[in-house]
């Protein structure tokens, strides 16, 4: 600076033609493949344009609809359904997000001194000859299967007693930097009804508990759905007491509770639209509002620890509610198999799933390998990465107090993962809203009967398939809607700092 | 740090500059012309013959080169709207319609004066599949009509009586079970054989007088007790008389349902019958001991064939357009249908040929030599599948088999689903006519002549042929004696 002016010399010339070069080709692209089409397609979604009438050999114009083609979306009964099957798919993202913090958490776990590293491996070997054992007792081909599970799991450990944690961690890693389309053609091959592994599995299993049924009385059914309808109670009784622990401990706002209360509602519904009033979907249904009802009453009459501002603690709990609700939904979907058992038996025709061709199997059949892929991805990296961080002193003084593991877990690493767990769910619930193209496009082709078409793919199957540039830049924008209005959600309510 | 990254730059820079040159496209002498079809060893000693067959009649120097790359329908569309299509487009039917509907086929019919290639040199029953709204936008290179091909060995073995040439659908469904019966006695399920690989849904439908779209192709036409009928038939023949498999049988092989793993599962005696064209002996041929006859699809109480037209179109952007239409010249050619007698790839694009003793009978192939007249025969019961310029083909198929599957898998009772299937079908032309109004015109004046056709049947009179624009009812009407033209 020389008399108020500023006088640029050659070095900082040097160093902005620099820094520009190197900046330049990104923003470049940024501009041309980011930004320029971004407002295009925004202007496009309000637009008339249609291929097959505005291209450089017709004469027609692109017109301004205003809102019609959002008009056209709202009241096109095949958006509703393939909106459905994305959020039907995005139930599986608790799951995953539990499967990664899972797996992160063993593959940080220390392991002190070679007697430790011997239990896990005579573990791990024990329960692998118990599986070979069950698989030999229900007739499983024994010499191929022993020589696949002997060369796999063998290899892996013997890796891992060399490697250590760094070879389970690349191991788990790998589904992640694995191309898509071959991971999905390979889950294609797996999920083969008759010559896949799956089934070839699970052939043995089906065939047992097809003998076992007709074996058996026919209560046995309804006996096994009532056990199965009891656990999913038994889950949604944990759920309820948690809410009621953090209402009493000052951790949860009158809003966040009411919520997470007509959330939990959730399985009700589907229940009652699964068994279609039966009276175990009756029997659920009752028992559940008799929980929420015993929560409402006993923490309605209790005044918290400490006063709170209405969402607090919605973040921290919506995840464990997810994953209950998903838990629930599942021993539901199995009691109602239990309660169909004796006549599926009877039959004589059980069989596995025909995963992919079969319009109720595809659907979850999808998410098991999203799970698979989930787990072992970057949300595994980034858990651990976030335990790694936690400061040692916290467990040292949890241990003094006396907490138990499950404890140290809820009280220490749970809250101490809070930024991270934001950040995941975030990211999770935008892939889950923007995902399933790939996996329709080279699965299913959307089907059967449009059961895994998602958003995405209908984005595609308008676009590119029927030339309605307009109408499908209209959904993207439907779905970029979506996507900021739970980001903001998850901002305004989410625990994005540990001390939340 | 720089000075490295500047260095990789340079040489990208470099190694792309002798990429680039080092290319044949830019080292060609002669023009490039690039045809976007499926590429297999047929296409490809095809254009080894038809470079041969320029040099042979003294035509102008040139090269086809084949892009497979690109085939992919939706790939041809987006190039071809945005100035970058391929100079040569192979279409099937559906493609065809489309790609007219944005103008980004030639209209070749100066250009198929001067080279004839006409409509009139080729089958007439496939028109519609290249003859759109008066144009003509491409000249078929493979004609196929669908059939059920007999694995006659597995019927003898079974001791069940070979079909007759002309089948309906009871005869059909006595045999299927009589087969399924006799071949799968103490057999494990999952070793099942079945008597048909599947069934075609549009011809079951059109055998009972009734197509999906209306006879002026304004309105879509599947809540009717004919359409509700063929999913009840599919659904019993293929859960209940297991006699077709079903989804997950047809996965039995390669874990798809493709055209090879029918033709694998049917070579291994798995069905007794596999639904192909001329074009499924380009695989049969490598089993000599497969002794084949082929039998029409059955029928309730109109014979019909759905015929498959793959033809080849000229890009309107391309540079060569002149050149391109010696390939379509070529197609008319001897040396291109004798090509396709000779390997079985389609029925010749030019109806003569296909009346020729090497057609007929092919002196290394006896085990075929019932099949090739009575491919060409199927012919006179060919009609191509609709196509509607209110919707596109590709969105009809997807509602269609999305509901249908829907009923199969118990989501919907038959009658349900053919409901909602039509509401959807018929909201679907609604929005695409009343976001056009050239279109809107065009359906405003079909459906009034769909009301005069509509009257004119209800009292009995003739309806005039030029009123019905469907194919199929336009030989329906023809054959019942209903149109002017009967």
């Amino acid at each position: 600076m020389e008399h108020g002016r500023m006088t640029i010399n050659r070095p900082i010339i040097r160093r902005l033609v620099t820094g520009l070069t190197f900046l330049g080709p990104s923003i470049a692209g940024f501009l041309a493949f980011t930004v320029i089409p971004l407002v295009l397609s925004f202007v496009l979604a309000f637009t008339n344009w249609d291929v097959r009438r505005h291209n450089m050999f017709c004469t027609e114009s692109i017109e301004f609809i205003g809102w019609d083609n959002f008009e056209r979306m709202f009241t096109h009964p095949a958006f509703w359904q393939y909106l459905s099957n994305t959020l039907f798919f995005m139930l599986g993202i608790p799951v995953a997000i539990i499967g990664s913090l899972v797996a992160a958490l063993l593959l940080t776990k220390e392991l002190n001194g070679p007697s430790a590293l011997r239990r896990i491996h005579f573990i791990a070997m024990g329960v692998l000859l118990i599986s070979l054992a069950v698989l030999l007792l229900t007739g499983f081909d024994f010499g191929n299967m022993l020589l696949l599970i002997v060369l796999l799991f063998g290899g892996i450990l013997l890796a891992g007693l060399f490697g250590k944690a760094t070879v389970y961690r690349t191991m788990f890693y790998a589904p992640h930097f694995t191309a898509g389309v071959a991971t999905f053609l390979l889950w294609k091959k797996m999920y083969n009804p008759h010559t896949g592994p799956i089934n070839a599995a699970l052939r043995p299993v089906v065939s047992t508990i097809q003998e076992v049924s007709q074996a058996l009385p026919p209560i046995f059914g309804p006996i096994l759905g009532i056990t199965a309808g009891m656990i999913a109670l038994g889950i949604g009784g944990f759920l309820y007491r948690r809410l009621g622990q953090a209402w009493s401990d000052g951790e949860l706002g009158k809003g966040a509770l009411l919520i997470l209360s007509v959330i939990s509602l959730l399985p009700i519904v589907l229940a009652w639209r699964w068994m279609e009033g039966s009276w175990l979907a009756i029997g659920f249904c009752a028992g559940q509002l008799v929980l929420l009802g015993v929560l409402v009453i006993r923490r309605g009459l209790q005044k918290p620890f400490r006063p709170v501002s209405a969402g607090v603690g919605f973040a921290s709990l919506v995840l464990p509610l997810s994953g209950a609700i998903v838990g629930q939904l599942i021993f539901v979907g199995l009691a109602m198999v239990a309660i169909a058992l004796p006549a599926m038996a009877a039959t004589g025709e059980m069989a596995p799933p025909d995963w992919l061709a079969d319009y109720y199997w595809a659907k979850p059949a999808i998410m098991i390998m999203a799970f698979w892929a989930a787990v072992g991805s970057n949300n595994m990296i980034l858990y651990i990465a976030g335990i790694t961080n936690i400061p040692q002193e916290l467990y040292e003084a949890a241990e003094i107090d006396g907490a138990n593991p499950w404890a140290r877990f809820w009280n220490v690493t749970w809250p101490q993962l809070a930024p991270v767990t934001f950040f995941i769910v975030v990211m999770s619930v935008i892939h889950g809203l923007q995902g399933g193209f790939e996996m329709a496009r080279a699965m299913t082709q959307g089907g059967p009967a449009g059961a895994t078409t998602t958003l995405s793919y209908f984005v595609f199957i308008e676009g590119f398939e029927s030339g309605r540039l307009g109408y499908a830049s209209a959904v993207v924008w439907a779905l970029f809607a979506m996507v900021m209005f739970v980001t903001l959600i998850n901002f305004k309510f989410g625990n994005r700092n540990v001390n939340d | 740090m720089k000075y490295v990254l500047l260095s990789i730059f340079a040489a990208l820079c470099i190694a792309t500059a002798i990429d680039h040159s080092s290319r044949s496209t830019v080292q060609s002498e002669v023009p490039i012309l690039y045809w976007v079809t499926n590429i297999n060893s047929a296409r490809v000693e095809q254009v080894k013959l038809f470079h041969e067959w320029l040099q042979v009649k003294g035509y102008p120097e040139f090269e086809v080169r084949l892009d497979s790359t690109n085939s992919d329908a939706s790939k041809k569309l987006i190039q071809g709207v945005s100035g970058v299509g391929a100079d040569i487009i192979s279409m099937a039917r559906d493609e065809a319609w489309l790609f007219h509907a944005t103008g980004m086929l030639e209209d070749l019919r100066p250009l198929a004066e001067k080279h004839g290639f006409t409509l009139d040199k080729t089958w007439a029953a496939s028109a519609p599949s290249f003859m759109i709204d008066g144009e003509q936008v491409g000249f078929p290179r493979a004609i196929s009509t669908q059939t059920y091909f007999l694995n006659v060995g597995l019927f003898e073995k079974y001791g069940i009586p070979l079909p007759p040439l002309r089948w309906t659908l009871d005869e059909f469904e006595k045999t299927g079970k009589a087969f399924v019966e006799a071949a799968n006695q103490g057999k494990d399920p999952r070793d099942r054989i079945f008597f048909a690989d599947m069934i075609n849904v549009a011809t079951l439908r059109r055998g009972m007088g009734r197509a999906v779209m209306n006879e002026t192709m304004t309105r879509g036409t599947l809540d009717n007790p004919e359409t509700i009928r063929v999913i009840k038939l599919m659904d019993k023949w293929t859960t209940k008389d297991r006699i077709i498999p079903t989804q997950a049988d047809l996965d039995f092989f390669a874990g798809s349902d493709t055209n090879t793993s029918r033709v694998q599962l049917f070579v291994r005696n798995r069905y007794a019958m596999l639904t192909g064209a001329r074009y499924s002996l380009v695989q049969l041929r490598d089993h000599a001991d497969l002794q084949l006859e082929v039998r029409m699809l059955p029928y309730e109480s109109y014979p019909t064939v759905l015929m498959g037209t793959g033809s080849v179109g000229i890009y309107k952007n391309s540079k060569h357009k002149e050149l391109a239409a010696y390939l379509l010249e070529f197609f008319t050619s001897e040396t291109y249908n004798m090509n396709v007698v000779q390997t079985a790839d389609a029925i010749p694009p030019i109806p003569a040929y296909s009346a020729r003793e090497e057609y007929l009978y092919p002196a290394d192939y006896p085990q075929e030599w019932q099949v090739h007249g009575e491919t060409a025969n199927l012919m006179e019961f060919a009609t191509t599948p609709e196509a509607s310029p209110f919707i596109i083909p590709t969105s009809f198929n997807r509602i269609e088999s999305e509901y249908r599957l829907a009923a199969l898998a118990g989501i919907y009772t038959p009658e349900e689903a053919m409901a909602r299937a039509e509401k959807a079908v018929n909201r679907e032309i609604e929005q695409n006519i009343s976001a056009d109004p050239k279109l809107k015109a065009r359906h405003d004046k079909l459906l009034k002549d769909q009301e005069t056709i509509e009257q004119l049947r209800a009292e009995g009179k003739l309806v005039p042929a030029h009123l019905i624009t469907n194919p199929f009812y336009q030989r329906y009407y023809r054959e019942r004696g209903w149109s002017t033209d009967a």
